[in-house]
């Protein structure tokens, strides 16, 4: 198992520098001129001079690669175009925001979506499982940007229940003061025992966090049914009948573990996909996050910024690669080959 | 009681950064709750709590808070928490003293003298003296970032005493209006010009503003708090504190306004803003801003290089149908390159407007064939309203015959593109905004139609000596006669229209939706999404 981490890890970082390459090449060929947009919309010439040779972009495109990965391996994402902050820095404090927000819809979708999957599955064709089937489909297929506007019109603006947008309320930011040691204020209120921040926060993330736990939800919930159906249909979970085996135990203890496996791995993977794809609901939300960062970098073709958030996405996709197929590998029927 | 004893806490915090818990402090603060309370226990009249506008903006409300440094949207913060010599004021359309009470130029336009206002403080306690003004201005000019060129004219800066200061320049310049600029024109405390933008980016400020900087977050809000010493006094129901927070969605803005939540918001939707116009909660403002769009014809790309052609591809575009379908008329239509509201406008131009027949009559006129007209227009992606009046304006030119392809993409790729050396591989057609940074004409005609031995702006390539004399004449005549000036400008924008260099396609409205308990609130096109708050009032 060490053996087989290692070798993924390994891989990881030649994958990891293939990207990076790639993002690199891709940004210096699409027609733009950095030093014209570190410098403004209204820039003259002479500035735009300056703003090249500070941005070492007087140096040949091989030249400019070598000194970036240099860069890289110091901790140096570079500067952004547009905010002029270093990128390692922004990407610090936009990061933290959507891990929360996405980590916490994740949750829901499990503690929702397992249970009815299970009991969709348990329910074959009643009334229960076609109304689960219909709220799955149905919650994966709405777009992401409705749910949202539709959930800010009904709590917000007609029952005036939860609040509109932000990370925190207007006033609790004027008023109070604002830890900041993980970036994620649920977590950071709490440690410091500030109890009104940790409940004004929490009435902010419900909104965004169910608009992107619905999906997952969805899923979730469709994968769990068709597994558990399957399982239901095995030998041994007749003979558990047969032994006279109480059903919740057998649903609960023998059943749902062997269709946690294809459920784990299908959630891992779209989790970071979701990290990086919150952009819609961090702009609807005004949700401080990465989401909405990668959407304004893309937008003004920021390229260090683009390159660092390319580099962070890598990062996790290979992580969690390796977690999904570590959780196949607590299967004692799967050996890890390669 | 609770309410109470939670407010008084909180307006005590507000003289600092959220200061919290720390013995000293609970020990001053009991004597003063202790006090407060006895006092509310006899007193008839109540403690109100602190006013705070909200102004909901559709973006980040900075890039940089370095006055020196910053040219985009954090002019909205830094033009209440620093100062300038003067202010434009666009309802007298005046000049106003701020910094500088009072100035005198010389004959010759060579020599400008300032008078410095007495009894300002900066917010860290020093007093400003006419020295202050003169290192500020250097700063900016040394960095040479923001809009520092509007400085180019300064040859030398004195201060024979503490309040008086001496500009030299090197041609005539309007400095009364350069100084009243909205980037790039600050004074700062001596301390904080020795510092740099993370300095300014981690929430402190060098201002003598009514307003300084109580707390930042990068990207998301500003939060400023009012300056109790400021020079200008303060009212009871002028606003305490201010929060400049991003809300990017037109939708969440228009809820926020109508709960009340927001005081202040620009940047509406037409569908949002037509549905707050009948809510009796809100006062919707539309003014001219200072602000035009305007699609640049490469000159020097045959046969665009022929003026008849020219003249038949601008009475082909469909000037009201734009501000009356595209822009729900959310905008005035343009009559020339100055647009409405600033000095140098006329609406006596003789524009053209869209007319398919003299259009025919100017495309026969230039012996050109339509079949071969094939044109590309490139404009900033993000601007719908370029994409919908270009599909409106192909319609038209397909009934001379003449293509059209419409491409969009970021300003610096478009830039870009209309740099290249060889006119033939620059757009045909390239649309931007033009906007000024002091409130002048000029910007319009010298960047956009004065000969350039770099590209820079003048993306018509227009090389003419005759308008290039003309152009400086009315730089000079702006300091010495500014009523010549103003004609002269209006003479470039006729050989502008004659010429047809460029489709003013139109001027744009700036458009606040503003709670109708915030009063004094009026738009100033000189400082392009600034809300100055300290002249606001409220209930």
């Amino acid at each position: 198992m060490y053996k087989y981490i290692c070798r993924r890890l390994l891989t990881g970082l030649i994958v990891i520098l293939g990207v990076v390459t790639l993002t690199f090449l891709v940004t210096r060929i699409v027609p733009s001129d950095p030093a014209a947009k570190w410098v403004g919309p209204r820039a003259s010439s002479d500035q735009i001079a300056a703003a090249r040779i500070e941005l070492r972009l007087d140096k040949s495109l091989p030249v400019q690669y070598c000194l970036y990965i240099k860069d890289l391996l110091h901790g140096n994402l570079g500067r952004s175009l547009s905010t002029h902050q270093p990128v390692a820095d922004e990407l610090r404090s936009f990061i933290p925001p959507t891990l929360e927000l996405v980590l916490l819809a994740f949750i829901f979708a499990v503690f929702i979506g397992v249970p009815l999957g299970m009991y969709s599955a348990k329910y074959k064709d009643s009334a229960l499982d076609n109304i689960c089937r219909l709220f799955s489909i149905g919650v994966v297929s709405m777009p992401t940007f409705w749910v949202a506007l539709f959930l800010q019109l009904i709590f917000y603006n007609k029952l005036g229940w939860l609040p509109l947008a932000g990370e925190v309320g207007l006033e609790m930011s004027v008023l109070s003061d604002i830890p900041h040691i993980t970036g994620m204020l649920l977590i950071d209120s709490l440690l410091t025992g500030n109890l009104e921040l940790f409940g004004n926060a929490f009435m902010h993330i419900i909104l965004p966090c169910l608009t992107v736990s619905l999906y997952p939800i969805g899923l979730v919930s469709r994968m769990t049914r068709s597994a558990l159906l399957e399982v239901l249909g095995e030998d041994y979970i007749t003979a558990a009948h047969s032994y006279g085996i109480n059903e919740t135990k057998v649903l609960w203890e023998y059943a749902l573990k062997n269709t946690l496996g294809p459920t784990a791995i299908v959630l891992t993977l779209s989790l970071g996909y979701t990290l990086t794809n919150t952009f819609l609901v961090e702009a609807i939300y005004s949700w401080p996050g990465l989401g909405s960062y990668v959407a304004k970098s893309v937008t003004v073709l920021d390229y260090p910024a683009i390159v660092g958030v390319t580099l962070f996405s890598s990062i996790c996709y290979i992580l969690l690669n390796l977690i999904a197929d570590l959780i196949i590998a607590l299967d004692p029927r799967v050996r890890l080959l390669g | 009681m609770k309410e109470y004893r939670n407010t008084l806490k909180n307006m005590i915090h507000m003289k600092g950064v959220g200061v919290m818990g720390s013995r000293k402090c609970f020990n001053i603060q009991s004597c003063v709750l202790l006090f407060s309370v006895i006092f509310l226990l006899f007193a008839s009249t109540a403690i109100a709590a602190p006013k705070i506008a909200v102004y909901a903006y559709h973006s980040e409300p900075y890039i940089d808070l370095d006055p020196s440094v910053e040219y985009s949207n954090g002019i909205i913060p830094l033009q209440n928490v620093y100062e300038t010599l003067t202010r434009y004021n666009a309802r007298t359309k005046k000049i106003e003293p701020l910094l500088a009470t009072k100035w005198v130029a010389s004959s010759d336009g060579l020599k400008w003298t300032f008078t410095i206002r007495s009894g300002v403080k900066f917010h860290d306690g020093t007093n400003l003296t006419a020295k202050i003004v003169k290192d500020s201005i250097e700063r900016t000019m040394r960095l040479k970032k923001s809009a520092s060129y509007i400085w180019d004219a300064v040859k030398a800066i004195d201060t024979p005493n503490n309040t008086t200061v001496v500009f030299t320049l090197k041609n005539p310049s309007p400095m009364d209006l350069i100084c009243s600029a909205s980037y790039a024109a600050f004074i700062m405390s001596p301390e904080s010009m020795k510092m740099d933008s993370s300095w300014f980016n981690s929430g402190k400020d060098g201002g003598s503003g009514p307003y300084s900087i109580a707390k930042v977050q990068k990207g998301e809000q500003i939060i400023l708090k009012a300056f109790k010493d400021y020079w200008g006094g303060w009212k009871p129901d002028q606003f305490d504190g201010v929060i400049i927070k991003k809300y990017a969605e037109s939708s969440a803005r228009r809820q926020l306004v109508e709960k009340g939540e927001a005081q202040i918001t620009e940047g509406l939707s037409a569908t949002d803003l037509n549905a707050l116009s009948k809510n009796p909660n809100v006062v919707v403002h539309a003014d001219p801003a200072w602000k035009n769009a305007i699609a640049f014809w490469n000159t020097q790309k045959s046969p665009l290089d022929n003026v008849n052609l020219r003249r038949a591809l601008c009475y082909a575009y469909p000037y009201d149908e734009v501000v009356k379908n595209v822009l729900d008329g959310r905008a005035k239509k343009a009559s020339g390159l100055v647009p409405v509201g600033l000095w140098g406008h006329s609406d006596k131009l003789g524009a053209p407007k869209f007319d398919i027949a003299k259009a025919k009559k100017y495309l026969a006129l230039s012996g050109v064939d339509p079949k071969k007209c094939k044109f590309e227009v490139t404009f900033t992606s993000g601007y719908e309203e370029y994409r919908s009046a270009m599909q409106i304006y192909k319609t038209n030119l397909k009934k001379l015959g003449i293509d059209l392809n419409i491409h969009e993409m970021t300003w610096d790729s478009e830039w870009e593109r209309s740099k290249n050396k060889n006119p033939k591989d620059r757009q045909d057609l390239l649309i931007m905004n033009w906007w000024p940074d002091y409130p002048s004409p000029l910007s319009w005609f010298y960047t956009l139609m004065h000969s350039e031995k770099n590209i820079s702006f003048n993306l018509s390539y227009i090389n003419n000596p005759k308008i290039d004399k003309l152009i400086e004449e009315a730089d000079t005549k702006t300091v010495v006669n500014r009523k010549e000036a103003e004609n002269i400008f209006i003479n470039l924008q006729e050989i502008a229209i004659d010429q047809a260099y460029f489709i003013n396609m139109f001027d744009r409205e700036a458009c606040w939706v503003v709670n109708k308990n915030v009063k004094g609130f009026y738009n100033n096109p000189a400082y392009e999404t600034v809300v100055f708050f300290y002249d606001l009032r409220t209930k």
